[in-house]
């Protein structure tokens, strides 16, 4: 399992920050729900208070004591059940009338508001039937002769209502972290486990195993897609790597040859002393022995940069049929010599963006190709034309043509058929070409042309250049 | 010829000196650029052989230096194997040729060779003779000891090109460069084919051949010793 800290993953720190924030909201959303509840009971229940003591007040003053007595009595036992406590009390101080056992001392005797608590002890009436006390909320009036009423509300029903609402925020809140640290932990576990996948298998490529791939859930996430882009990546790199070591081995290989044939020849002419005319010509000799060599590295330096493309500094407006037109005309001779009938047909006008020099070395490497395999008499065409906008040359012959299984190999540094080994080159002018091809965004396909070889570039259609 | 050479590498700065000294040339040596550029501003020299890349100074602007002095010695710039083959870069700021590292010394010898020859005050004559070759480009005409001799358009270039450069070598990517006007290095012997051609018609039916192979370096049209 992985080295790193669940707590401390991106994913879990988003998700616990989210789970807060979000518990935060609710405790907010709640709170005010049960503050505006509380309120609204309030005041309904001093607007309710309000009226009852007006309305027995009002029977005090136009009737006698002892009709309110008698409707105070009334009162108080359909009020009992619902909570709501009367009392009458004379100029004297004495209970006349309610279902509260004495004046509460500790009243404030004041008319107007007051919340007091009362001692069930003290004032039990029927129906506290529980040992408890009673926080209530009364309203007191001073009637006429100083006598005294006061009108009160039991507040158990709301504190109960108070205490829920308190206890369900809290009891939200203290969920919605638990929920979010067990959430996070569970998601962040998730994430780590796929992460751990792909730096495991970035580890064994470190270690050197180059063909190990991350694998894929096959759950097309973004994960998978992240998956599938490295392993592309990891493709090109090993591809790239494969070719890097392939090319070393044919320059080593494909050098050797020359270099010893070029040191023995040397080590023979040291065995004797000879005439000066004998040391010339070996010298001679050696120096096109090594000239060949130079303009191998030549040719792979010059695919390096091709291929390299950075700096297009010399590129311009290449007219194509015109070059196609001077490398034939460069080759005319050649064909001629060979017994082979060479034919150019540029259609005029075909323009591409790109460097005359490189694109000029591709064709004159794929027309020495055709002319070297071609056998006398056959035929060799340059043709330039658009097809659908785009430039396109090709070169064909009715040559020995190149197997279908071997033409994506023939473009590889070095690689030459064995049908070719006894013809004079490096195995290095179509990866010229293809590099070219490339670089200037061009697609080059080798084809059968029954019998013989079609090579044919498509470049994309020309546009001016930003200046 | 008096040549100067302005080339950090000291290996490749040995085996000049002592390629062109060899040849018949007095050569100056520095490794930095500049102390180069105090030379070249001389102009006491025929042909500079300039690296591009030099320490205190590199090659581009010591050419950009010289020419805005008004200092016209030819310069033939060097670039390193595995730097951006940049000629068209070369070519702008001043300099007069450009060869990639590595080169065949003999590329080198006959390219000093042709600059110095360019830099000789040009013949106003429009006729250039080579023993009894003589080809006239006014009128686009070729004769060999009187004969008329019949040239196609890029074997007549090709041999004006040769006899402006009589007596020196020349290579193939020279021809190449000046007489096809690309710069590539063929694979093949593409361009042999249009030199045995032109033989063929400046030669074979003449007494002395002028038109010689030179091994290992290219071609030389000269009169006969």
């Amino acid at each position: 399992m992985s080295r790193i800290n669940l707590f401390r993953t991106t994913v879990f720190r988003v998700f616990f920050l989210y789970a807060v924030l979000f518990s935060l909201l609710a405790a907010a959303l709640l709170g005010f729900t049960y503050w505006s509840i509380s309120v609204h009971i309030a005041a309904q229940i001093n607007a309710s208070l309000k009226t009852e003591a007006t309305d027995l007040a009002y029977l005090f003053s136009h009737h006698n004591v002892e009709d309110l007595i008698a409707t105070i009595g009334r009162y108080s036992v359909v009020g009992q059940s619902a909570d709501r406590y009367y009392l009458l009390i004379s100029p004297s101080g004495l209970p006349l009338a309610g279902n509260l056992q004495a004046w509460p001392f500790q009243f404030d005797v004041r008319p107007g508001w007051h919340t007091v608590r009362l001692h069930y002890k003290e004032y039990q009436t029927r129906g506290w039937d529980r040992e408890q006390d009673y926080t209530v909320r009364s309203y007191v009036v001073a009637l006429p002769n100083h006598y005294r009423l006061v009108v009160a509300q039991g507040l158990q029903t709301v504190q109960k209502l108070r205490d829920y609402t308190q206890g369900a925020v809290l009891g939200a809140i203290a969920m919605s972290v638990l929920a979010s640290l067990l959430g996070g932990y569970l998601l962040s576990r998730a994430v780590l486990r796929r992460i751990d996948t792909i730096s495991g298998t970035a580890g064994e490529i470190i270690a050197g195993d180059l063909t190990r791939r991350v694998p894929i859930a096959g759950r097309d996430d973004e994960f998978d897609e992240l998956a599938a882009k490295l392993n592309a990546m990891l493709e090109r790199i090993e591809q790239l790597m494969v070719g890097m070591r392939q090319v070393t081995d044919n320059v080593a290989h494909d050098l050797r040859s020359p270099l010893t044939r070029l040191r023995n020849g040397l080590e023979v002419i040291l065995l004797e002393s000879r005439r000066e005319q004998e040391y010339r010509s070996a010298i001679e000799l050696a120096i096109e022995d090594v000239s060949v060599l130079l303009k191998t590295f030549n040719a792979l330096l010059s695919i390096t940069q091709a291929e390299a493309g950075v700096r297009r500094n010399d590129w311009a407006e290449v007219d194509l049929s015109a070059l196609a037109l001077d490398m034939a005309e460069l080759y005319e001779a050649v064909a001629e010599d060979r017994g082979v009938q060479f034919q150019c047909q540029p259609n005029a006008d075909v323009r591409i963006y790109g460097n005359r020099h490189l694109l000029a070395q591709a064709v004159s490497n794929l027309l020495d190709n055709s002319m070297k395999y071609v056998s006398q008499g056959a035929r060799v065409e340059l043709r330039v034309e658009l097809q659908q906008n785009s430039p396109v040359l090709t070169i064909s012959d009715n040559g020995p043509g190149i197997p279908a299984d071997q033409r994506s190999r023939v473009l590889e540094r070095f690689v030459r058929l064995d049908s070719a080994r006894t013809t004079p080159g490096n195995g290095l002018g179509l990866s010229l070409v293809r590099a070219v091809a490339r670089l200037h965004g061009a697609d080059l396909r080798l084809g059968d042309n029954a019998p013989g070889l079609l090579v044919t570039i498509t470049f994309p259609p020309f546009k001016t250049p930003p200046s | 010829m008096r040549i100067l050479v302005i080339e950090d590498d000291k290996e490749a700065a040995t085996y000049l000196l002592k390629g062109l000294t060899e040849s018949g040339h007095v050569v100056d040596h520095t490794t930095n650029g500049e102390d180069g550029l105090h030379m070249a501003l001389t102009g006491a020299y025929e042909v500079d052989v300039i690296d591009r890349m030099l320490p205190r100074r590199d090659g581009l602007s010591i050419i950009t230096a010289m020419r805005s002095a008004e200092i016209h010695t030819p310069v033939l710039i060097l670039s390193a194997l595995g730097e951006v083959d940049d000629r068209v870069e070369g070519l702008r700021v001043g300099g007069d040729d450009y060869l990639t590292k590595p080169f065949a010394f003999a590329e080198l010898l006959a390219r000093i060779d042709a600059l110095a020859r360019r830099s000789l005050p040009e013949h106003s004559s429009t006729r250039l003779l080579v023993a009894d070759l003589e080809l006239d480009f006014l009128k686009h005409k070729v004769t060999r000891a009187d004969k008329t001799v019949h040239l196609q358009p890029r074997e007549f270039r090709l041999l004006k090109y040769m006899m402006q450069h009589a007596g020196q070598v020349v290579t193939r990517t020279m021809l190449l460069e000046n007489v096809w006007d690309y710069h590539f290095d063929p694979q093949t012997n593409v361009i042999d084919v249009h030199i045995s051609r032109l033989r063929a018609k400046i030669d074979k039916d003449f007494g002395e051949p002028l038109l010689h192979t030179v091994r290992g370096a290219g071609y030389c049209l000269r009169e006969p010793d």
